[in-house]
């Protein structure tokens, strides 16, 4: 009886761990995202509408925003499995 | 919509303060296009080092940095640069941290991934209250100054009118006997000398008060350099002393005048300099008892000749001698509360002191005042010699 309490706590810690490494990982994919997405605006800026390349990059700026919106879902998953927040890295 | 009376204002100065260069540059690229100043900074306290150099109006942040943090540049801004705005970039993650920055005076955040549009609205909306907060400030001062503008106005207005009524009253009063046949005609010629001489002393009097207004208004006239001529002060004390000696002899006190052995030459407008002496001898006479002493002396120090009028009157607590410049400011002392020009601590203008410090001022010197309670007061009048003038007589 003793050993399954230990096990599960185990495993529970170890969840947690792996929890806080991708969690780590995903509030680091920040910075990379900022410089696609942001770069990916900047030039749309300078582009007309009807220049070929705007639509190529229109495409890179929306696969951009689903990695946002995957990496935002993950934060906010993580806060409420992790109850709370516990300290990302500097960066 | 800025308000006009406000000073133009250069492009507003922003501070890009994050670890990752990708993070920087993108913001730099954003904000480039504003025509805002931007300086970047890798960390906290690179950041600090810019913002001993250089107030920022905005300084965008990360949190998250080594050495020193977002939240520690946060606490530094505020404390050392209260008008300058923190807005702070976060991840998702540290959302709640974010809230707490704004409780510790950030002005906004923005969430990362940062976008170039997000970044240039949330530091459009930031300067926009910048620029409300220092238009507040200044609409402040301003409103101040008006206050106390309005307070002098009102005060100029109760003592000239309080000054005018008593020689208005002799006008009036003996002019409607002399205008009045009937009575006229039995006045003895002793009492139609005395009207007229009260007549004559009540326009003096007014004309006195114009004088005086005048050369307040004209002390701050920039045309001045082209009104002066050469003046010779000995000359000129010792016709003011002349002037005051009935005055000196109703009170019962004495005035003495030694002059500079040499003539002292200045370049200045005559009526000007005459007022302010006047002024000095005037006060003299008035804040010492019956019985006293006043002492005028001239003398070339250095480079100017000095005019000193030295009384052994009530003299003047420490306390008030800055006061005593001040317009309309007037020694008050109800012991001694009287109306009359002449007579000990007799009441006036106020205008006399501010405006002989003026004069001088204008001229290129100044008015001292050495004095203590009860021990009598002495007025140091610099004015700068025309050393190289020819001298007129």
């Amino acid at each position: 009886m003793k050993s399954q309490v230990e096990t599960l706590k185990a495993e529970n810690e170890k969840l947690k761990s792996v929890l806080e490494l991708a969690t780590k990982i995903s509030h680091e994919m920040n910075q990379p995202l900022t410089g696609i997405a942001g770069y990916c605006d900047l030039i749309a800026e300078q582009l007309d509408p009807d220049n070929p390349l705007s639509r190529d990059i229109a495409q890179i700026r929306k696969q951009a925003e689903r990695l946002e919106k995957l990496v935002n879902r993950f934060q906010s998953v993580a806060i409420i499995e992790t109850g709370g927040w516990s300290e990302p890295h500097a960066g | 919509m800025r308000d006009k009376s406000l000073p133009p204002r250069g492009p507003a100065k922003i501070l890009i303060v994050d670890d990752e260069e990708v993070v920087r540059d993108v913001c730099r690229r954003s904000l480039e296009t504003c025509g805002y100043e931007l300086v970047e900074a890798e960390n906290g306290s690179q950041a600090l080092h810019h913002l001993e150099r250089h107030t920022f109006d905005i300084i965008f942040t990360d949190l998250k940095m080594p050495l020193v943090n977002g939240v520690e540049l946060l606490e530094a801004v505020k404390r050392d640069h209260p008008y300058s705005e923190v807005i702070v970039m976060t991840g998702l993650a540290t959302v709640a941290e974010a809230i707490e920055t704004m409780k510790k005076g950030a002005h906004d955040f923005v969430l990362k991934p940062v976008r170039p549009e997000q970044i240039r609205l949330t530091v459009k909306k930031c300067l926009e209250r910048i620029l409300l907060d220092e238009e507040n400030r200044a609409l402040r001062v301003a409103n101040e100054k008006l206050l106390e503008l309005k307070e002098m106005k009102d005060k100029f207005i109760a003592i000239t009118s309080h000054e005018l009524r008593t020689p208005v009253s002799h006008l009036k009063g003996y002019l409607d006997i002399l205008l009045n046949e009937e009575i006229c005609s039995q006045l003895s010629d002793k009492e139609l000398a005395h009207s007229k001489e009260v007549l004559l002393a009540a326009v003096r009097e007014l004309e006195q008060i114009v004088d005086r207004m005048h050369a307040l208004s004209q002390t701050e006239d920039a045309e001045l350099e082209r009104k002066l001529e050469p003046v010779e002060v000995n000359g000129l004390v010792k016709r003011v002393v002349l002037a005051y000696e009935p005055v000196v002899r109703r009170r019962k006190q004495r005035i003495e005048l030694h002059t500079a052995a040499t003539p002292l030459d200045i370049l200045a407008i005559r009526d000007q300099i005459q007022e302010a002496v006047s002024e000095l001898v005037r006060n003299a006479i008035k804040f010492t008892p019956d019985g006293g002493k006043v002492q005028v002396r001239t003398q070339r120090q250095g480079d100017y000749c000095v005019i000193s009028v030295k009384d052994t009157g009530v003299g003047i607590d420490r306390t008030e001698q800055g006061k005593i410049f001040e317009r309309f400011y007037e020694v008050q002392d109800s012991r001694y509360h009287t109306s009359s020009k002449e007579a000990f601590m007799g009441g006036g203008l106020g205008l006399g002191l501010p405006s002989a410090r003026s004069i001088a001022a204008a001229h290129g010197g100044d008015i001292k005042v050495i004095s203590d309670r009860h021990h009598g007061s002495e007025f140091l009048v610099y004015l700068p010699l025309a050393e190289h003038e020819p001298r007129l007589n």
